[in-house]
């Protein structure tokens, strides 16, 4: 998969504001369901996943969450995003017994795991390292997280 | 030189277990070790452990497997990779 496929599968919005996960999921999968990423069933998929196996992602002063599901819910693979101006709660990945406030939030739509592996691993691997996050939480454009992506991903992942 | 393998376990099976299994390819691989993993979802840990010398999981799995377990994010976030890489070698035992 090419860098611009990717691009033109994301949907990112900056400054955004939810009362809870729940809300902040379903507009997210709404908007990879309008743009025929996903199917009707990804949302339902979504939620229910969540709360089996949450992924909040504790990282410090800005923590992130990934939900997604099963590769049957999605037509192709993409990614929604949103940053938050204020956080909500989910459960840890690795300790569900915990909640965390999140302030960046990825729903990811993958549809091959194989082919979509490098720009997941360069994605969550950037959480940890290089201050992308804290670059993105403070983005006022989505243009702006565009250009942390290319510089994430390089220009070479395929 | 015999091969360790992994099981790789996150919720769903799918994306967290797969970026997790190439990063443990690549680093025990850069260590010298020759690795074989397969990943499932954590509600399936039991019916995979066949042949499985460790358990990395990013989610809780069952306890008293019988096979070591590692949890961690560390192969997924980056952070503490070499402290978790260092526990999968310590806990195979080689």
């Amino acid at each position: 998969m090419e860098f611009e496929e990717m691009v033109k599968n994301s949907i990112i919005f900056t400054r955004a504001q939810f009362d809870n996960a729940k809300d902040a999921i379903s507009f997210l999968a709404q908007q990879l369901k309008d743009r025929q990423i996903v199917k009707e069933t990804f949302l339902e998929s979504v939620l229910e996943r969540e709360k089996k196996y949450p992924t909040g992602l504790q990282l410090g002063k800005i923590n992130v969450a990934i939900p997604h599901t099963d590769t049957e819910h999605v037509l192709k693979s993409g990614l929604a995003i949103a940053t938050l101006t204020k956080p909500v709660m989910f459960r840890r990945m690795d300790r569900p017994e915990q909640e965390i406030p999140v302030s960046i939030i990825f729903v990811l739509a993958v549809s091959n795991p194989k082919e979509y592996v490098k720009f997941l691993a360069k994605l969550t691997t950037s959480f940890g390292n290089g201050g992308y996050i804290e670059r993105m939480f403070n983005a006022q454009q989505p243009k702006e997280i565009i250009e942390i992506l290319k510089i994430i991903f390089g220009r070479e992942a395929k | 030189m015999k091969k360790i393998k992994i099981l790789v376990v996150c919720g769903t099976g799918i994306a967290t277990s797969t970026v997790v299994s190439r990063k443990l390819e690549e680093k025990l691989g850069e260590k010298g070790f020759l690795v074989e993993t397969r990943q499932c979802k954590a509600s399936e840990v039991e019916r995979n452990l066949e042949g499985v010398d460790i358990i990395v999981a990013t989610t809780p799995v069952p306890e008293n497997l019988g096979v070591p377990v590692v949890r961690t994010l560390a192969f997924l976030t980056g952070v503490g990779e070499d402290e978790a890489i260092n526990e999968v070698i310590e806990k195979v035992g080689r």
